[in-house]
């Protein structure tokens, strides 16, 4: 008994020995953190309930800038377009990242080269690869056009310069482009799942789908979550593609809350009016983030 | 020995994430600093004002940079550095520079349409003082001090250049359909109908008329349908007129439809590829041609069109230099201004193919005679009756941006001019209402 405690208390000195050196080991980033996210996080809190402009004396205004928000058209469009988006893309991002990577991982013929070229997307820079299909899209003479005119599409869509295609043809290009670095995740998560699951489930007499979906996707649960919970703040989060391919337009009409954000501070110096739109679109991502943490815990229980 | 390797791992990780965070902090003020500040080291009257710009790599050789010089070397006692950035990125970058507390001495403004903007966040020094002090004459620079750089009476900027918009053309494809250039007195209408004539002459691939492809360079058009048009308060139904004239070029072929135009990137290099046979840009754009060696075809230039029914006269924009409100050296900055967007600047811009804001007959002359221009063409280019969008005011560079969004839809066929029109008063009123 004394002997365990003794050997306890030893053992107690070194983990807080270790915890000290692990603390400053953690403080360099930590400091980062305070000062470029933390800082920045409450002042903007703060600034969302001024009308600070940049330069001029700011006025408390309590709520205003959170009202005029929901009578403003241009953040009604905004907001829309981005629940729009994030519900059509991620969805699919996972499920289709989900079934590459199972046929990757069953040993289908050639799959280190169908991994690479799935991966291309993800590893190519996002501005690059927005040109490039901003002239894919050519409603004239682009490649996506002239297909769909071979098979017969007498009158095909002219994506991004039509306003009820233009945010369909930047999904498209996000799905294709997200897939690959998901499928990479999956393909980890895959390799951790224990053969002899599988081996049962064949002694079951269980066919390939039953297999995916009573043994995989159960035991991909926490990649999934996981990967849902990147991929939908990314998608609220979406900037660069649809400012380098669209601006916003035709009209609004791939405006996005970020890119909505980004013109009320920086060209229309309303950096309290912008930051109430950043808290707006905080509150989501926190919504449906902690809505995800309740429902992974209610299924791990 | 395994943890020891750890340790030294993570403490080499840790440092590179710290350099990496001081590279992100140092980053926001000096990066794109165009001049050099080690040049007055030892100094110690040497005032050096900081002058914010965009495109000074690419315009600086040409039109800031003799400029500067001649200020240097007329107040050896005055140091300017230029702080530069991309062209697309300078309106936030002086964003961020005039809130974040970056000292700005002086900066341009990216326009006339955009001074409401940064004036109304008192970012400008109210400069009527400085000129009654110093007994600054006004009068060389026309009417757009009082229409442009004046808000509640007072001065805030000075035009460093004027911009007449007006018609571009390309003579060696009026020669080879062996027809007349276009006159200095043409309408909308006629200048569509000569267009749509070319087009037909000439091969696939060659445009009758082109805007620059961006909302920017077509809006204007818009704002010339009626006279005395202010975007802020006139009635918004006369600009079908124009909208309705671009739905029928892009139809009849003889422009290139926005969208097109758009997805395949083009600018007004395409003119200078012998492309557009007619093009309507500001006056900025001779340098650029006669800057272009190898162009391969003789041009001209003549007013700009009007729209039958209104007064012929042409859009008119300008480059604002403003002095920031914090500045430290007021007087020394006043001295660079009034320098540079003076008598003194103006006779140096003169022979670089820009309209300088400040004109008197010398300026002038100079400026024609630099411009290797036929008579017609330099005709063109003086003497021109303007239009702009109208009063200043704090939502004005709001409004405009969003009846370009409005325009945008029309021309990419979402919209009809007529639901143009509704659209945008509704976002007008919204606008104007919210600023409240």
């Amino acid at each position: 008994m004394s002997k365990t405690n003794v050997k306890n208390k030893r053992s107690t000195a070194i983990v807080r020995r270790n915890r000290r050196k692990a603390y400053l080991f953690l403080l360099p980033n930590f400091i980062g953190f305070v000062v470029f996210t933390l800082i920045p996080v409450a002042m903007a809190l703060f600034y969302s309930f001024t009308n600070y402009d940049g330069n001029r004396r700011m006025d408390f205004i309590r709520l205003t800038n959170f009202i005029k928000l929901f009578s403003d058209s241009s953040f009604v469009i905004s907001l829309k377009n981005t629940i729009i988006y994030t519900v059509g893309t991620v969805p699919l991002i996972i499920i289709l990242s989900l079934l590459v990577s199972v046929l990757m991982n069953n040993g289908v013929k050639g799959a280190p080269i169908y991994r690479a070229i799935m991966l291309f997307p993800h590893i190519a820079s996002i501005v690059a690869v927005t040109v490039v299909w901003q002239f894919l899209y050519n409603a004239k003479n682009g490649p996506i056009n002239q297909i769909l005119r071979s098979i017969g599409v007498v009158d095909p869509p002219s994506w991004l310069s039509d306003q009820k295609t233009a945010l369909l043809a930047v999904m498209i290009m996000i799905i294709w482009k997200g897939i690959g670095y998901y499928m990479i995740t999956y393909l980890a998560g895959l390799r951790g799942i224990p053969k002899d699951q599988y081996e049962a489930a064949t002694v079951d007499g269980a066919n390939a789908w039953e297999k995916l979906i009573y043994v995989t996707i159960p035991n991909l649960r926490p990649v999934t979550f996981y990967a849902t919970i990147m991929c939908i703040i990314n998608s609220f989060q979406v900037f660069t593609p649809i400012y380098v391919m669209t601006k916003g337009g035709p009209g609004r009409a791939t405006s996005v809350l970020v890119l909505k954000i980004y013109e009320d501070a920086f060209v229309n110096y309303k950096f309290g009016y912008a930051s109430a739109e950043a808290m707006i679109l905080f509150l989501l991502i926190l919504v449906v983030t902690l809505i995800q943490f309740y429902h992974n815990k209610k299924l791990e229980a | 020995m395994k943890k020891k390797l750890l340790c030294l791992f993570m403490a080499a990780a840790l440092a590179l994430g710290l350099t990496a965070c001081g590279g992100n902090g140092g980053n926001g003020g000096s990066d794109g600093d165009g001049g050099s500040s080690d040049a007055n080291a030892g100094k110690d009257d040497q005032v050096t004002l900081r002058l914010a710009l965009w495109d000074y790599e690419v315009d600086g050789p040409t039109t800031y940079e003799p400029i500067i010089k001649a200020f240097e070397d007329a107040n050896p006692d005055i140091k300017i550095e230029v702080v530069s950035s991309p062209n697309a990125d300078y309106e936030t970058k002086l964003t961020t520079m005039l809130s974040g507390g970056d000292e700005v001495d002086l900066f341009f403004a990216k326009s006339n349409t955009a001074l409401p903007g940064v004036q109304s966040k008192g970012f400008c020094m109210d400069l009527t003082p400085l000129f009654e002090e110093n007994k600054y004459d006004l009068t060389p620079y026309g009417t757009v001090i009082e229409q442009q750089m004046t808000y509640d009476g007072d001065v805030y900027a000075l035009p460093f250049r004027t911009n007449d918009w007006i018609l571009f053309y390309n003579k060696k494809i009026f020669d080879d359909v062996k027809m007349e250039y276009p006159s200095n007195d043409m309408t909308w209408e006629q200048v569509g109908e000569l267009a749509k004539e070319i087009t037909a002459k000439t091969d696939d691939g060659i445009y009758g008329y082109s805007f620059s492809p961006k909302m920017g360079f077509i809006f204007p058009a818009l704002a010339g349908t009626e006279d005395g048009f202010d975007i802020t308060t006139s009635d918004l139904s006369c600009m079908t007129k124009a909208l309705d004239w671009i739905l029928d070029m892009q139809e009849s072929g003889a422009m290139e439809e926005y969208a097109e135009s758009v997805s395949m990137s083009k600018d007004q290099m395409y003119f200078m590829k012998g492309e557009w046979a007619m093009m309507w840009n500001g006056s900025w754009f001779v340098q650029n041609l006669n800057n272009q060696e190898d162009l391969g075809f003789e041009w001209g230039v003549a007013k700009s069109p009007y729209w039958e029914g209104t007064e012929k006269n042409g859009f008119v924009t300008s480059t604002p230099l403003c002095i920031s409100a914090s500045t430290k050296h007021p007087d020394e900055a006043y001295k660079f201004l009034t320098f540079m967007c003076g008598e003194e600047g103006a006779e140096i811009l003169a022979t670089t193919n820009l309209v300088p804001g400040y004109m008197n007959d010398e300026v002038l002359a100079s400026y024609t005679s630099n411009l290797n221009l036929d008579e017609s063409s330099i005709e063109a280019l003086t003497n021109n009756v303007t239009y702009s969008f109208g009063e200043p005011n704090p939502v004005f560079s709001q409004i405009i941006s969003a009846g370009q969004k409005e325009a945008e839809l029309v021309l990419t066929g979402n919209e009809t001019p007529e639901e143009f029109v509704k659209n945008f008063e509704a976002q007008r009123a919204e606008l104007i209402e919210n600023a409240e």
